[in-house]
């Protein structure tokens, strides 16, 4: 049960986003100084008008293994009585974050001649 | 905007405790991401408890827990054939120790080997694996000192106790150097990181304690001597047999000189024959206590034999000191042979005093190379002993025959 849970997103299936889900933290962070974890939650599902919604059990995994990469560098802040602990890029992590964004564009736009495939242009292509 | 109080996050950081998350670093990442949770679900009209209620919920019964095994998982994952390769390694080393040791105790050949092979791939294989995951696993300057102190220690103790099973020079300061590596380098580190992070509990105090006592009684048990009681009565023997030695090379010297004449003079051959025995015999058990004393200044050496003799009886001693040309354990024999023939012809009885000593083959048998210092010690000064006796009887009996 839980294990399915660990991926929800609202409109898509677990398979489609965890390949992209490397791309969506790293494009999210690129559009601003630092964010934490509860943040970048909400910014997803708020662009996305609620079709994508991250799990705590996708994001904190992958912000760790991103940290451990020396993608991601952390600060601790305290707010509101706690430690939130606020996400940053590395330099290493900017380039990684537009490589990772132009290779998913070119791997939506191959997808996208897969997926416009007509029954026409496979006889043509024979 | 609402805040929650100090109360309310140290029972969320209780909560998520409970649920077995134990990586710091994402407990403050998941407590303020619930707080976050909670705070919105107030915002709305929510009461705190519901709130954090339905948050707690929203994880799955196990979700919070399984959320750490996916963070473990991805940042151990490119280190999984390291761990394979370490389990194996860790698994080979220990069967073979253990077989090793079931070898020896029932005097099966092939037992050092298999210590030696499972001794080196321990040390060698397994520990510097096992230290290189760790470091990749907890990364940090204070635990990868604290990991490199660790597995050295445990690397110079083990080989120690190798070397000590194999009676290879080194062992005891192999041994001493881990030691001393693990008690002042290694577990003040791990206490001190266990307390900077908080994880002082019964499941780190509990390896600590096993390590402590472990390494203290293991270290009693190669420095242990025999009770007082044992130690005092072959303390006693060894005594008894150097008075007796003593007092019967006097008598041997005075009934000697009391004999005038002998037509024969088979007595006096005889005579030289146990003189030269019992040199040689002091010699030889001087050269074992200096193969494990060679710090001792040879006059003091000699000294030590006779009066503290307990002392030197613990180790091992060097038989290659024992085994020369000149002097040696072999010339010992044979003149202890050539003195049993002439008693024997002279008084027609079979002294056999080598049957009755069957540790003598094995201090000749190049096959052996270490002794216990004790042991080697009895069984020449009673040789030497059992010949000054044999001689008094020949003696009386030239005597007899004279006057």
């Amino acid at each position: 049960m839980y294990k399915k849970s660990m991926y929800i997103c609202l409109m898509y299936s677990k398979e489609l986003l965890k390949g992209t889900l490397k791309t969506i933290i790293l494009k999210m962070l690129s559009e601003s100084d630092s964010m934490y974890g509860y943040q970048i939650t909400q910014k997803v599902k708020e662009i996305t008008e609620g079709k994508i919604n991250l799990t705590e059990g996708a994001l904190y995994p992958a912000l760790h293994k991103l940290e451990a990469d020396g993608l991601l560098t952390t600060e601790k802040k305290t707010v509101g009585n706690r430690v939130r602990k606020y996400y940053s890029l590395t330099q290493t992590g900017n380039g990684r974050a537009k490589e990772k964004v132009e290779e998913l564009k070119e791997f939506m736009e191959t997808l996208k001649t897969i997926i416009n495939l007509t029954p026409q242009n496979l006889a043509w292509s024979n | 905007m609402v805040e929650l109080t100090e109360q309310n996050i140290s029972e969320i950081e209780v909560l998520v405790e409970a649920r077995g998350v134990e990586m710091k670093e994402l407990s403050y990442d998941l407590v303020d991401h619930v707080c976050c949770m909670i705070e919105e679900k107030m915002e709305s009209g929510k009461t705190y408890t519901s709130a954090l209620e339905e948050s707690i919920a929203s994880f799955g019964k196990k979700g919070i827990r399984q959320i750490q095994e996916e963070t473990t998982f991805l940042l151990t994952k490119n280190i999984l054939a390291m761990r394979k390769t370490m389990h194996i390694t860790g698994i080979t080393s220990a069967t073979l120790l253990l077989l090793g040791s079931i070898f020896k105790v029932q005097h099966w050949p092939g037992a050092g080997l298999m210590y030696v092979l499972g001794g080196v791939s321990l040390c060698l294989l397994f520990m510097p694996l096992f230290l290189a995951v760790r470091i990749k696993e907890k990364p940090g300057k204070l635990s990868t000192i604290s990991n490199i102190a660790g597995i050295l220690g445990g690397i110079a103790v083990c080989l120690g106790v190798l070397f000590k099973i194999m009676h290879w020079p080194w062992a005891n300061i192999l041994m001493n150097v881990g030691g001393i590596l693990l008690i002042f380098f290694f577990l003040p580190l791990y206490i001190y990181s266990s307390i900077k992070t908080k994880q002082l509990k019964t499941s780190t105090l509990v390896p600590i304690i096993v390590a402590v006592a472990g390494f203290s009684l293991l270290f009693s048990l190669v420095k242990l001597r025999n009770s007082q009681n044992v130690t005092d009565a072959i303390i006693n023997i060894q005594y008894t047999i150097y008075d007796d030695t003593e007092s019967a090379l006097k008598t041997n010297n005075n009934i000697l000189t009391s004999i005038t004449t002998d037509s024969t003079n088979t007595h006096q051959k005889a005579s030289e024959i146990a003189k030269e025995i019992n040199t040689i015999a002091n010699n030889l058990i001087f050269l074992m206590a200096q193969s494990l004393h060679q710090e001792i200044p040879k006059e003091e050496l000699e000294k030590t034999i006779r009066l503290n003799y307990h002392s030197l009886s613990n180790d091992m001693g060097d038989l290659t000191f024992i085994r020369k040309d000149k002097g040696g354990i072999s010339e010992l024999v044979t003149l202890i042979n050539k003195y049993e023939s002439i008693y024997k012809s002279t008084t027609g009885i079979s002294a056999n005093l080598m049957l009755n000593n069957k540790n003598i083959e094995s201090y000749i048998n190049p096959k052996n190379t270490h002794f216990p210092l004790g042991i080697v010690t009895h069984d020449i000064s009673l040789l030497n002993l059992q010949i000054q006796r044999l001689h008094t009887g020949l003696l009386q009996y030239h005597k007899g025959k004279v006057s």
